[in-house]
Order: structure tokens, then C-alpha cells, then sequence
């Protein structure tokens, strides 16, 4: 065989050639700090947010995933908490595109939390060169990893807005005392409202337990009934696309959720524009 | 590394054992860059780049080896790996794939494997280059008839933003695929067929998510063709197409009457990103080999896209050609976003030396920012006694980019001089007003310059199994698609030498 002295060195070269590992943060350790420009020139540092409880979306300004994925940080994760004085939102380029192509992202995604330009570093700092881009990292109010994904943002979501539920209620432990700890049992305001024709209707269950989420005029007839069945604890999301059990899409107006559980009820209201 | 050296022992086994009718032959390509890509840091950029594919025949049984080595003066970007292997039996009926292998369910639905010839792809964060592919490495099995054909897996597709020299190497396959195929050839005008699928990730290798398929095939009167594919989770209504379901339906039909043909596609797909990315429905968008169209593709959003695609064509007498489309993709992602695309393209063939084809195309892509988008193109060829000839290839394309308010301009100019069969000399002018394409990321100022690139490319057939190709100057990058697989193209400024080898 002609070719065996080739292909004999190419084994021997495979068995001695090794390329170098990186290192990279875990959950429970100190998360690395930075200090980026935002898109408005305003320096920004992990340490000044010492305290509070910090959502990292690691992004390519360029990425289609990220594009797809950004409004999923904003709706999901972001406005769920945006009115918790403990907790911050910040954005990562991790590609190192320009300002432009930034702003572009931040149109395309409709994010309104800070978005850091030019932060490749801290991706090889979290991720080591695991990952480059579509990434969330929840950071503790110790200044820890609480939460580090390890798949693309839409597929973690509910992980995410879990460990920053779990985060900000230990935020309120310390500084308030154990009485005021929340119920989990949460509803939240439903998303776009007013809407046409659809809106995202989020709640947290803190134990598991048969569960009902209705949804009334203003009248209080029943127009639809999204669950009624038992659920397990966690977060959970619906969509409401506007329609009754018979297809028939209900008129302009007011209109009230009301989430049940066996032990609480919380009522919500919403707003349907056509 | 183990594994890499264990599947050499096997070849050379292999190898030994032949006998006179075995062959061994490949491909060898070898590509060096000496420059720099532009905005960046490092502006000593010198790379070397080979690939090698060996193959072994002998009879019913064949194996494949592929090596990898990329160069560079920065040792972690640097690898020599066996990045594929492959052991496989064929024969009338029956087909064994052990190793990596490249199968598609259906359309691409549920699984989608690929590999784009000659591309070297290079990603901006790794800057590492390596084989563009997305192949499975496991287990296939296939039987084929006359009125059935089965196929069967059990493989790790690749997640293929991560190079060869990624560690872990396992990160590089989280997701693990099962899947079986079966096609029934009821009549030579009709075949239906099913699949099942479920796949799992590394990260939860308990919890599986399970899938279903329906294929249909059929050749109907009036010379029409019908392809159907509906894709779902096996956990929603059939056909329920509910916004919290995991769905795709595609559906094309075309028709053939003489020189005249018309193919119409519809897409509906909802939450169809399995595991780490691993399938590809069809996008379903026009796909244009013109640089300035090619850049602009809609690229395909699974979470939520419906959308339709009409073409139209008409072949003259005489060579001439006449091609329409309407291409309309509608996303819903907490926030709606439209697609639309009007493109006619014609072909004249004023005689047998030359030929002239133009382009026109309009369209508005809000994902993008980009509206009121309209793109022209003049191709003219002019051949010389079929033995050289020239080309001159202008196109030009403007659009409001809305997240600027600003009016953008993409220029490209191109002439190329061919000596048939051997030698092709080119030279390529670019220029761009989009600030996404200006605007240095170095400077937190914006720059609204007039960006412009500059380059040329020779290519010389040494021979049947030698090709030589030379770049020289600036390349502009951005998104390229081919097929359907659409990935993103660095800028580089330098020299490039590509040497391609069949053996």
C-alpha cells in the first residue's frame, strides 16, 4: 500500500497535537466584573449594581438567533421585573459590532434595558470559549452566579425568571425581615395591554394544586377559560388570542382574569382594542 | 484523539486486507491568508488552512476520513483533527453508516444535515476556519425497494458555530436524535410517507421531546406536482395549528407546460426550533446568486413564520428567459414583522456570443429595518469565438434603513476576463453608505464615510485535478446564503491562496 507511510504520520501527528482549554465562572462563584459603554456613552460596571439582582443577556449584535431571542429577554424576563428597584437588566455585545449595528439591534429587538458595547471579554470571562453569544446569566445580590444557561435564551426562560423570583425574594429577606417575604403565588399584568389580537398572560404557582385562569367581561359572564386542571409549581405563560369556546372573537372593551387556586384568588384586568 | 488513531488502525486494517479492485483516492484543499480583517485588533492576521478527505472503497464496503488543520500565530486557535470518520456497507437494498454521515428527514423539518462544498467558514468570536456542515455522527440505516424505503438513526447532529478545537468536544453535539423514515411508493405518481423523532440534550438526557411527521408526494393531472409535509410535537392537536404548539406545515405545488413553469409554496411554522437548532425547514424565500440580493435574504424565524412563495417562469426561443417572483413571510414574535419581495428577472441572448441579463427587485423587510428596498442589476457576456470572454456585472440597491431614518447605497462592479477552459481573471469594486457596514466598532463615534472595497481574483485550472486560486485586496463580508443555509462571511484585506487537489 503505497499510501500507509501517509497515512501512518497522520495518526501519529492526531495523537500528539492538543490545542488549550479555557476557564470559565460556575454557578456559586464570584462573577467576574466589567466596565462597558453603553449605547447612550454612559459607563457601566457589574460592581455598581453591588446589592441588587442582575439579568446578563449575552447577545451578537449581528446574530439572527439573538434578533430572534431578544424580544423574548424584553417581554419574558425584563418587564416582569423592571419595577423591582433590586433588579437591573443589562445587554452584553459579544460580537463587537459597532454602535450602529447595535442601535439597529436594540430597534430590531425592541429591548429598553442598557445594552454594553464592545463586551467580548466577558464572554470568554462567564463562558470561557463555550458559547459566543445568546446567553442568560442571573447574578445574585451577594455578586455571585445564581443562574448561568448553558442553552439559547428562549429555551431557559422560565429558569431565568425562577432564579430571579428566588434571587429578589432573599433581596427582601435581608433587608426587610422574614414577615414581609411575598406570596409566590403571583399573576402578572398581562403583555402588550391593550391588545389586538393576542396578549401573554404570566403566573407563579409556589406549590403544585389544581388551578383555574378564567377570563370574564365586564359583566362578569365567561368568555374563556385558559386552564382549569392541576399544574405543577413554577412559572407558567399563556396566550389569550382573543376568541371564546365557540371561535367567536369578542367585542371591544374591559375585560378581567382571575387567576384560582385552592387557597387564593387574584383578579386582573385587561384591556382587548380592535 | 483515542478514537481518531483507532479509526487510522482500522483503514490501514482495512487497507491491508484489499485486494486489486480496492481504491483509495480524496481531496486535498490548502488555503493560506496573509492580512488582516478590518476593525480588528490583530492586523497580522497569516493563517494556513487544509483539508483533506481520504476515501476507501472495496466493493460493497467503504470508509471515509476527513482531517482538519488550521495555523495560525495564536495557539489556541490552532487544531489538527480527524473531524470526520465514517465505515459504511451498501448494496442493492441495504445501507449501514457508522461514524458521520449527512441524512434529512422529509424536507428538512425535523432534521437537516448539509455541507456547503468549498466553504470555509470563520467565525468572528473563535476566529478559528474550518469545513462548513452540519453532519451527524451515529448510526444510520436504510432499506430501499421498489415500493418502500426506510431510513433510521441514532446520532448527535452538530451544532457547527462551535470549531473542532472546541472543548469539550461534546458541547459541539448536545443534542441527540433518534428517528425512523418510512416512504411507501403506492403508484409511480404517488408516495406518502411518515417519520417519528424524538431528541433529547445533553443537559437533560431523561426528557425527551417527541415528534411526528407526514409526507406526501403526488404527480396530478395537469401536469401538476404536489409536496406536502406537516411536522408536529406529538403533544399538540393534529392540525390544531395553535399559537402554544410546536408545528410546521410546508406545501408546494408546481406546474410544467412546455417552456413555461410556475411553482407555488406555502409555510406555516410555530415553535419549531428543535434542541440546539438541528432542523431546517425549507425557508421558502428566493434565493439570488446577485451579491447585492444574496446579502439581503430573509433569514428564517422558527419560533413564528407563515408566509407564501410564488415563481413564474418562461423560456424563449432562442435562449432568452423570463423569471417573476413574490416571495411574503409574516413573523410574529411579541412584535409583528412583514417580509415582502417582488423580484423579474430576464435573459436576452442576442446571438450565440452575447448575452445581456438584468434585474429588478423590490422589497420591504421590517425585521431588518429595512424599507422601500429596491435593488437593479446589468450582467452582459460576451464571448469571443468561444475561446475567451469578458463580463461585466453591475448592480445597485438603496433602501431606507428606518432604525437611522437614513437613505443607504450599495454599489458592485465587477469585470472579468475568462480564457476558456482554463484561466479566469476578475476584478470587483464595492461600496456602501449603510452605517451597519461604516460605522468603525472601534470608535464610539459614529463614521457615516462611504465605505468601499477593492479586490481581485484569478483562478487557473492547472490541470483535470488541479486548481489554483489567488485573492488579492479587500473582500467584503456579511450574510451569505446557499441553499437555505444562510451564516455570516468576515471582511478581509489581504492575500488569499487557495490550492485544490483531486487524487
Amino acid at each position: 500500500m503505497r499510501y500507509l507511510p501517509f497515512l501512518i504520520s497522520l495518526s501519529i501527528a492526531l495523537l500528539f497535537f492538543k490545542t488549550p482549554g479555557y476557564a470559565q465562572v460556575s454557578v456559586g462563584d464570584e462573577a467576574p466584573d466589567f466596565t462597558y459603554s453603553s449605547l447612550s456613552g454612559i459607563e457601566i460596571s457589574l460592581s455598581d449594581y453591588k446589592g441588587k439582582v442582575v439579568y446578563i443577556f449575552f447577545y451578537g449584535a449581528g446574530c439572527p438567533h439573538c434578533k430572534e431571542n431578544g424580544p423574548i429577554t424584553e417581554h419574558d424576563i425584563y418587564q416582569l421585573f423592571k419595577n423591582n428597584d433590586n433588579f437591573v437588566a443589562l445587554g452584553l455585545d459579544t460580537w463587537n459590532y459597532s454602535r450602529s449595528a447595535n442601535q439597529n439591534f436594540q430597534a430590531v429587538t425592541g429591548i429598553s434595558y442598557p445594552l454594553l458595547l464592545s463586551a467580548r471579554q466577558s464572554m470568554l470571562d462567564y463562558y470561557g470559549n463555550t458559547t459566543s453569544y445568546d446567553r442568560s446569566v442571573v447574578i445574585s445580590k451577594e455578586g455571585t452566579v445564581a443562574y448561568k444557561g448553558t442553552n439559547f435564551v428562549f429555551a431557559d426562560t422560565a429558569e431565568v425568571t425562577d432564579t430571579i423570583e428566588e434571587s429578589l425574594s432573599e433581596v427582601v429577606t435581608s433587608s426587610e425581615g422574614p414577615t414581609t417575604i411575598p406570596d409566590r403565588l403571583s399573576l402578572s399584568q398581562n403583555y402588550p395591554n391593550p391588545f389586538n389580537p393576542a396578549t401573554t398572560i404570566r403566573y407563579t404557582l409556589q406549590k403544585p394544586g389544581r388551578v383555574a385562569l378564567k377570563i370574564y367581561n365586564i359583566l362578569g359572564a365567561e368568555v374563556a377559560t385558559l386552564v382549569d386542571g392541576w399544574q405543577s409549581a413554577g412559572s407558567k405563560t399563556l396566550r389569550w388570542d382573543a376568541t371564546s369556546p365557540s371561535g367567536n372573537a369578542p367585542p371591544s372593551g374591559i375585560y378581567i382574569y382571575q387567576l384560582t387556586t385552592a387557597d387564593q384568588q387574584i383578579t386582573k384586568k385587561m384591556i382587548l382594542l380592535k | 484523539m483515542k478514537v481518531s488513531f483507532l479509526f487510522c488502525l482500522a483503514i490501514f486494517w482495512i487497507a491491508d486486507c484489499s485486494d486489486i479492485h480496492a481504491q483509495i483516492y480524496g481531496s486535498n484543499t490548502f488555503e493560506f491568508q496573509y492580512g488582516n480583517l478590518p476593525f480588528e485588533e490583530d492586523t497580522d492576521l497569516t493563517t494556513s488552512y487544509d483539508l483533506l478527505n481520504l476515501y476507501y472503497d472495496q466493493g460493497n464496503i467503504s470508509a471515509y476520513g476527513r482531517f482538519e488543520q488550521f495555523l495560525t500565530p495564536h495557539e489556541s486557535r490552532n487544531y489538527f483533527k480527524l473531524t470526520q470518520k465514517r465505515l459504511q456497507y451498501e448494496d442493492d437494498h441495504f445501507e449501514v453508516k457508522v461514524g458521520n454521515f449527512y441524512k434529512t428527514i422529509g424536507r428538512g423539518l425535523l432534521l437537516r444535515s448539509y455541507e456547503i462544498p468549498g466553504s470555509v467558514y470563520e467565525d468572528n468570536f473563535y476566529r478559528t476556519r474550518y469545513a462548513f456542515n452540519r453532519d451527524q455522527e451515529g448510526i444510520s440505516l436504510g432499506y430501499s425497494s421498489d415500493h418502500i424505503e426506510i431510513v433510521a438513526l441514532h446520532a448527535k447532529p452538530l451544532f457547527n458555530p462551535l470549531p473542532p478545537n472546541f472543548e469539550p468536544d461534546s458541547l459541539r453535539r448536545p443534542d441527540l436524535v433518534e428517528a425512523i423514515e418510512a416512504s411507501i411508493i403506492l403508484t409511480k405518481d404517488l408516495t406518502v410517507g411518515g417519520a417519528y423523532m424524538r431528541s433529547s440534550s445533553d443537559t437533560d438526557a431523561n426528557s425527551y421531546r417527541e415528534f411526528g411527521s407526514f409526507i406526501l408526494n403526488a404527480n396530478l393531472p395537469f401536469q401538476l406536482q404536489l409536496y406536502s409535509e406537516y411536522a408536529f410535537e406529538t403533544d399538540v392537536s393534529l392540525f390544531g395549528f395553535n399559537p402554544e404548539d410546536s408545528y410546521a406545515l410546508y406545501t408546494g405545488l408546481n406546474y410544467y407546460y412546455g417552456s413555461f413553469g410556475l411553482s407555488a409554496e406555502y409555510k406555516n411554522y410555530n415553535s419549531f426550533k428543535i434542541g440546539s437548532g438541528f432542523n431546517d425547514p425549507p425557508s421558502l424565500i428566493k434565493e439570488h446568486t446577485y451579491p447585492v440580493l444574496n446579502r439581503s435574504t430573509h433569514v428564517l424565524n422558527t419560533s413564528n413564520e407563515t408566509g407564501f412563495q410564488v415563481e413564474a417562469f418562461y423560456h424563449f426561443e432562442g435562449g432568452h428567459s423570463l423569471t417573476a417572483n413574490v416571495t411574503a413571510a409574516r413573523n410574529e414574535v411579541f412584535n409583528v414583522n412583514h417580509y415582502r419581495e417582488y423580484f423579474v428577472e430576464g435573459l436576452y441572448q442576442y446571438n450565440e456570443f452575447l448575452s445581456v441579463k438584468s434585474f429588478i427587485d423590490y422589497a420591504i423587510d421590517e425585521l431588518k429595518q429595512e424599507d422601500n428596498r429596491w435593488s437593479l442589476g446589468l450582467i452582459t457576456e460576451k464571448s469571443f469565438n468561444h475561446e475567451w470572454s469578458l463580463t461585466a456585472d453591475l448592480q445597485y440597491q438603496t433602501y431606507k434603513q428606518t432604525s437611522f431614518a437614513q437613505q443607504s447605497e450599495n454599489y458592485y462592479g465587477a469585470i472579468s476576463f475568462s480564457m476558456f477552459p482554463s484561466l479566469t481573471i476578475s476584478a470587483i469594486a464595492e461600496a456602501s453608505t449603510d452605517l451597519l457596514l461604516t460605522d468603525n466598532p472601534r470608535t464610539f463615534e459614529v463614521e457615516e464615510n462611504t465605505r468601499s472595497w477593492f479586490g481581485g481574483n484569478i483562478r487557473y485550472k492547472i490541470n483535470y485535478t488541479h486548481t489554483l486560486d489567488i485573492f488579492a485586496g479587500q473582500r467584503r463580508g456579511g450574510p451569505a446564503c446557499t441553499s437555505g443555509i444562510c451564516y455570516e462571511i468576515l471582511d478581509f484585506e489581504g492575500v488569499e491562496i487557495r490550492f485544490s487537489t483531486r487524487f
